[in-house]
């Protein structure tokens, strides 16, 4: 039987997925298409995708079509502490603690804050729905990395910027990471798109990213975070 | 034969003061009490008309205080839609003198309305200030923390002000039959539900009206002594009438002639309050209607510059002083954002 053509669309972390199907992964064919690519600028424009965009997904015909566009705003937001510090009452678990220290911010600000910042990827991701027939599955961005010593440890670009402010509470880049998700959530049940969840094994008891999944950055998923998304999608 | 009348400014004469000057130099702002120096702290609440007042004050050199303003995350527009920086701090519009009263008594921890919550499920709503969000509030426990806060907000602007302007807007109310809270907005229009058990019409009469006034202004001075206050009167007639076998038009030419009438007592019985006449200026006619929109309700830009011109002129120590620059926009964001970018091209690269 040939194996399963997946085609995966989107940003920096389809390449979890990469790295996870170069180190071997029986059974299926991958492609990957990096929006982050030059050649790929803008993803979108008046005519709809750009046209080497579509080129690639048609070209694929592949069976299985995900998606892993954008997935880092909630960072840009919150990974470092904002000069003015804030925190938020999580909707789906008010219960969670909030640093009342901080201030308030109402939860429906950041979401609208944050469908701001997501609604170029989420336009992206409309127009691969209508460019595909059949299965189109987007994937959760992965949870934060709740260690604030490994960001330090692996801060990159970061490095001065988390020198001056500081690395945010994890709780609160769980937080707004919970909210970027239920706006794709919401965007992929809207446009008939699967929404598949971070896999469960790569979440530690309060949610976030578990160690042995960290990559050496502040923000990414490794090859076997990547491995455990490529079963979830066979699995799903 | 002399008269009283032949010593008169030509400001008391009809023919100087408008009906021989063009419409945009009318200025009825005759010897107000006091003048607003750039330094004195201004507070601004009151009716949906009341919503220019504030933001232009930013723009003409005036210390317009906001105690609860937006975190700079929120862009300009997101900001708008959540009522910061609309009024000093973000308690919606008070349309009645004992809403601005229980507002004051609210805060103080001495008034605690029955009904002080509506809605389940994801959306709670504040019976108080029902459209202070969109969607409302999304759990019980992020309306309780944003109130705490509200409230010790609104502490803060009243401690800390020197003038405050409120604009008088409605006599018509609806109030809870069990405490007397009164409802900004009828239960159920924007929240809540509509129960005749609970929920009762009530008309405020020029008295009452006037009383409220009185016994907020002394609320206000046993916690900030040195408050002075401007009264106004919203031009925006209502958008219903609650009365029954009432004209709208009736019932708004009776509750203005309250909400006027009641300024005029509370201006005349206490010191350090005036009366600023944005209601005159729109609803003049010298300007043959064109202060309202094509509704016939809405005050055009122009009404409101003319009111805003006249305020000033009127009020500040310094009339036409340049406005002080913006604060400037926060970094934060944007800094982010590119190293972010920086930061998942470099990730995007290491396919290996």
């Amino acid at each position: 039987m040939a194996p399963l053509k997946i085609l995966v669309l989107g940003h920096s972390h389809i390449t979890a997925l990469a790295k996870a199907f170069h180190r071997g992964e029986p059974g299926v064919s991958m492609d990957f298409v990096l929006l982050n690519n030059p050649e790929y600028q803008p993803p979108l424009s008046d005519e709809g995708l750009h046209p080497a965009i579509l080129e690639k997904i048609h070209a694929a015909r592949a069976g299985l079509h995900v998606s892993l566009l954008g997935g880092n705003d909630h960072s840009i937001i919150g990974m470092l502490n904002h000069p003015r510090r804030f925190d938020f009452v999580l909707p789906e678990a008010p219960d969670l603690p909030v640093d009342e220290t901080a201030e308030i911010l109402p939860a429906g600000l950041l979401l609208a804050h944050l469908a701001q910042r997501v609604a170029p990827h989420l336009a992206v991701l409309a127009l691969y729905r209508a460019a595909v027939p059949g299965r189109l599955v987007h994937v959760e961005s992965p949870p934060p990395i709740p260690s604030e010593a490994h960001i330090r440890a692996h801060p990159g670009v970061f490095r001065e910027m988390i020198e001056e402010r500081g690395v945010s509470p994890a709780l609160l880049r769980y937080k707004l990471w919970r909210l970027h998700s239920e706006l794709y959530a919401r965007e992929c049940a809207r446009i008939g798109v699967e929404f598949l969840p971070a896999p469960e094994a790569m979440r530690d008891e309060q949610g976030m990213m578990r160690p042995e999944a960290w990559n050496p950055d502040p923000t990414h998923g490794n090859a076997l975070y990547g491995r455990h998304v490529i079963g979830s999608l066979l699995a799903a | 034969m002399s008269n009283p009348y032949q010593t008169l400014p030509d400001t008391a004469f009809w023919r100087r003061a408008v009906a021989t000057l063009p419409p945009e130099a009318v200025d009825p702002v005759v010897a107000p009490p006091f003048l607003i120096s750039p330094a004195d702290a201004v507070v601004t609440a009151g009716s949906c008309f009341a919503q220019h007042i504030g933001p232009t004050l930013q723009g003409l050199n005036f210390n317009y205080l906001i105690t609860e303003p937006a975190h700079p995350l929120a862009t300009q527009e997101q900001a708008r839609a959540f009522n910061y920086g609309v009024f000093s701090a973000r308690w919606g519009n008070v349309y009645t003198a004992r809403q601005l009263l229980q507002l004051f008594h609210r805060a103080y921890g001495n008034f605690y309305p029955v009904e002080d919550m509506w809605g389940g499920e994801n959306c709670w709503i504040d019976p108080f200030r029902p459209q202070i969000q969109p969607g409302g509030f999304l759990s019980q426990r992020e309306y309780k923390l944003d109130r705490a806060r509200h409230f010790a907000a609104i502490r803060r602007a009243f401690e800390a002000l020197d003038v405050f302007v409120f604009t008088l807007g409605l006599t018509e109310a609806w109030v809870s039959r069990v405490d007397g809270a009164v409802f900004p907005l009828c239960p159920g229009v924007a929240g809540g539900e509509f129960n005749p058990a609970r929920h009762e019409f009530h008309n405020f009469t020029v008295g009452e009206v006037a009383e409220d006034m009185v016994a907020f202004i002394g609320a206000l001075r046993s916690v900030n002594p040195r408050a002075r206050v401007i009264l106004t009167v919203s031009p925006v007639p209502l958008v219903a009438t609650a009365r029954e076998g009432t004209h709208v038009l009736v019932a708004t030419a009776y509750s203005k002639a309250v909400l006027r009438v009641a300024a005029e007592m509370v201006t005349q019985t206490l010191p350090g309050v005036a009366y600023f006449p944005a209601y005159e200026i729109i609803t003049g006619r010298y300007d043959a209607g064109t202060y309202f929109a094509a509704d016939r309700r809405s005050v055009v830009a122009p009404g409101v510059s003319h009111v805003m011109r006249c305020f000033v002129t009127g009020f500040s120590t310094q009339a036409g002083a340049p406005a002080p620059p913006p604060p400037p926009a926060s970094d934060y964001e944007p800094q982010m954002e590119a190293a972010m970018q920086v930061h998942c091209d470099e990730i995007a690269l290491d396919q290996g």
